[in-house]
This record gives structure tokens, C-alpha cells and sequence, in this order.
């Protein structure tokens, strides 16, 4: 059976969400349109691209908030891998993306100096369902958001009884099925695009992937390490498989920072890590392929 | 020293094989199989193939370590360490080899060839070359792939502000 497939562009990317649904009382052009209008909602909430979100309207003088009830997961995933990456993975990491040219106009031209991010404390105090901000500033979600309204529109999906669903955000990707039913997902070269380095097979999983490849200009990519203010150079592309989108996708940012062990044992993952010579490592438990040079 | 008994095993069985010390968490690590065979022979002869005729004898010598007290947690202490394998090809022929170990894991590898055998020699360096698992890229095309992840795509936005760019640094 086909899938019916919503395409559209939203959260600075393409989505494509394909259902395997056959009942005929399914309403699937209603729905979609509901699909839409959330991830839109999400992006009016939390993307610092648009000059009138919430947030960055918050942030822009210091008060006191009542969150959204979907930022719970959100921070508290924040909060966890700010601690485990000793301040790394930090959403005030955004006025260093912005100083280096990624802001909401893409200017992309750097200022000479590039400005580090402050403690987390020092700006923000968390206890949901209240924030308070200290100080003006922009947070960015970057390194994980498009993964939780991945998580967020499969939970919907859930909800409506789909049991059998692809959601695919740029090539971060949730996929549901019966379980015995795979998805076969190559894992994109990042010096050829054209091209995968290698398969993975997923079912009721996500994989997420991070690379700078294709958002690059001048010395910076969309990923700075905040303590060396430079775009990492060694690791070139990860991908994490998770259970959750959220969870991929914080991990494939922070394996260009951080060393895997800080999060092994700690979550349940697998992944492969290329770097720029092109040699590659993985997890013991990575349900792949990896296409190896003869020796 | 066990890692430099674990060598001299690896050069016995794949004449130039490191190998990960396996870790005990499910969720552990490993660098992809670097079992590389150096056939190293001299005038075709095909001396020490790897298969026992290597005379693996680890020298071993090891700096680094840098106790943090909580070392009964690991097998090995961490720290780098190198070793000399040696081998008979025509003659006797060494080849160097340093890993890093950092809490059970060998982090980083190399090897350093000392063959004084010109043939000897073009192996150990071929070894060095291939020491690390490389990929290669397949064409997207000649695979069944239902997806393919990787960098996201990039908005209209973004695109047209690199195009700009590039269009004013171009004269």
C-alpha cells in the first residue's frame, strides 16, 4: 500500500509525514492540515528566527513567565545535558550563533569578536511551570527542538490510533510500525550528498543526524562549541538511534562536543560518529551497515 | 604487562591486529574492527604471514597513567602506551605501535614502521595508511533506501543568503 504523504516546509526545513492508514472514515486531509498548524504553533513558541515568537519576546527584558506545557520536556532535557556536558549544550548559546552571523536575517557575515555564552543560572531560573528571566537574552533550541515536534507529531499521530507512520524532518526521522516492518535508511555522506556511508534499519525508533555540512559559511557551521567559540572540525557528521526524537537529536549535537562516554550508560542509544579523515566509529549494538574501504 | 600480552596475541593471530578491549556496558564502544592483515614477505618469499610464523614479541613501554583513584573500576590503567612488535620476515623487522587507553577504551592508535626491508617497509606503511576503519560513499541511486539522514535541508532563506555571498566575493 501507498502512503498518503503531507509535504511542506516549516521549522527552516523540509518535512514529509507519510501515513499507512486504510480506514476510509480516516480523515487524513483534515488531519494533516491539524499536523501543520502545530508544528507552526511550536514554531511561533520557540524559534529565535522569528522576531515575534514567545520566546523571543520574553527574553527580551527581565520577568517572571508561566511556560507552555510542552516546554516541560523540553527544559528538563536542557537542564540534564547542561549539567552532564558541563555547560556545552547550553540554549544561550544563540547571541554566539547570532554573533557569528546566524541570526533571523541569515546575515552570516561574523563579528570580530564572538561572544560566550553566560551560565545558565546567571539568565535563567527554571522550576516548571515558571521561568524567570534575569537578564535580556535569546535562547536557541536548535540542538534539540526539531526533534521534540518530531516526538510532538508523533504522539498526535498516536493518539488518532495511526499505527504506522513515517515522520521525516530534513532527514531526522520517527518511524512507527508493527515492529516487524523496517524502515532502510542510509546515512547521507556529508562530503557527497549524493552518496550514504551506510544503511540503518529502524522500527518505533528515530534517528536524528548532525553535520555541518550543508549549513556552513566563512569558518562557522550552525554548531559552536561554547568554550572554544569554534565550529567543530574533527567529527564531521553523527547519527544517533533512540527511542525518542528529542533525545536523537541532542545526542547527534553533542557527540561533535562531547565525548560519547559522558552519556553511555546514561541513555539508551547507538550510534556512528565520521570524522574528517573519514574514519568512523560505532556503537557495539548499531543495527547497520557501514560501507568500509577495502583494506 | 597484560596490553602488551594482548599485542603480542594480536600479531600472533592477525600478524597486525589491535583490537578493542571489550567494555562491559551493553551500550559500549568500540572503534569499527581495525583487524588489518600485513602480509609482510621478503623476496617472495612469504615469510611471517600472520599466521604464527609472526615472532610477535612485545617490548613494552608505557608512560602516561594518570591515576584518578578510582582505577579498580577499570582493567587497565589509563594512559599511553607503545610497544615494539617484532616479526621474522627475511630478517627480523619491527614495527611500532602506541595506544591510548582512557577508562577501558583505546581512544587513539598509531603505529610507527620501522621495517628496514624496502618491501617490509611499503607493508607497515600501507598498514599505517589503513590503521583507522575509513567509509566510503555508495551512490544514493543504487541502493533501496526508503529515506536518508543527514544534514537537514536548508530553507530558501539560508541558500540564497550563501548564494549572495559567494556572489560579492566573486569579482
Amino acid at each position: 500500500m501507498d502512503p498518503k504523504s503531507l509535504n511542506f516546509e516549516a521549522i527552516g526545513t523540509h518535512w514529509q509525514i507519510d501515513i499507512w492508514e486504510d480506514s476510509p472514515l480516516f480523515d487524513e486531509v483534515n488531519f494533516f492540515a491539524k499536523l501543520k498548524m502545530r508544528i507552526e504553533e511550536f514554531e511561533q513558541i520557540y524559534s529565535r528566527f522569528r522576531e515575534d515568537s514567545w520566546f523571543r519576546q520574553i527574553c527580551n527584558e527581565s520577568g517572571s513567565y508561566e511556560l507552555p506545557s510542552d516546554a516541560k520536556i523540553l527544559f528538563e532535557l536542557y537542564v540534564e545535558f547542561y549539567e552532564l556536558t558541563n555547560g556545552i549544550f547550553t540554549p544561550l548559546i544563540a547571541q554566539t550563533l547570532v554573533d557569528a552571523g546566524y541570526d533571523s536575517k541569515y546575515s552570516l557575515q561574523s563579528k570580530k569578536e564572538i561572544s560566550k555564552p553566560k551560565k545558565l543560572e546567571e539568565v535563567l531560573e527554571y522550576k516548571f511551570p515558571k521561568l524567570v528571566v534575569k537578564e535580556k537574552t535569546i535562547l536557541d533550541f536548535g540542538a534539540c527542538g526539531k526533534g521534540y515536534i518530531i516526538d510532538i507529531v508523533s504522539e498526535m499521530l498516536n493518539e488518532k490510533n495511526v499505527k504506522h507512520f513515517c515522520i521525516d524532518a530534513g532527514g531526522d526521522i520517527f518511524y512507527k510500525s508493527n515492529g516487524v516492518e523496517k524502515m532502510r535508511i542510509g546515512l547521507e555522506n556529508p562530503n557527497d550528498f549524493s552518496e550514504v556511508i551506510g544503511i540503518v534499519e529502524i522500527s518505533n525508533q528515530s534517528i536524528c543526524s548532525s553535520s555541518g555540512s550543508r549549513r556552513k559559511w566563512g569558518k562557522f557551521s550552525h554548531m559552536i562549541n561554547p568554550e572554544t567559540l569554534e565550529s567543530p572540525k574533527d567529527v564531521v557528521a553523527t547519527w544517533v538511534v533512540a527511542e525518542t526524537a528529542i533525545l536523537a537529536d541532542a545526542l547527534a549535537t553533542s557527540l561533535h562536543m562531547v565525548d560519547k562516554k559522558v552519556f553511555l550508560g546514561k541513555y539508551n542509544f547507538e550510534y556512528v560518529i565520521m570524522y574528517a579523515d573519514n574514519s568512523v566509529e560505532k556503537s557495539v549494538g548499531f543495527q547497520g551497515e557501514l560501507f568500509l574501504k577495502d583494506m | 604487562m597484560i596490553l602488551s600480552a594482548i599485542l603480542t596475541l594480536a600479531f600472533v593471530a592477525t600478524g597486525c591486529g589491535v583490537t578493542t578491549p571489550a567494555t562491559n556496558s551493553d551500550n559500549s564502544t568500540s572503534t569499527v574492527s581495525t583487524n588489518v592483515n600485513t602480509t609482510t614477505k621478503g623476496n617472495g618469499l612469504g615469510n611471517g604471514n600472520g599466521n604464527g610464523n609472526g615472532n610477535g614479541n612485545g617490548n613494552g613501554m608505557m608512560n602516561g597513567g594518570n591515576g584518578n583513584g578510582m582505577m579498580n573500576r577499570f582493567s587497565y590503567k589509563d594512559g599511553t602506551y607503545s610497544a615494539n612488535g617484532e616479526y621474522f620476515a627475511e630478517d627480523k623487522e619491527v614495527i611500532g605501535v602506541s595506544l591510548t587507553v582512557q577508562n577501558d577504551i583505546i581512544t587513539d592508535a598509531s603505529v610507527t614502521p620501522q621495517a628496514r626491508d624496502k618491501t617490509s617497509k611499503g607493508y607497515q606503511l600501507m598498514f599505517v595508511d589503513n590503521f583507522k576503519s575509513q567509509v566510503i560513499g555508495k551512490k544514493i541511486a543504487d541502493l533501496k533506501l526508503g529515506k536518508v539522514s543527514g544534514a537537514s535541508l536548508t530553507t530558501q532563506g539560508f541558500n540564497n543568503a550563501v548564494s549572495i555571498i559567494k556572489s560579492q566575493a566573486t569579482l
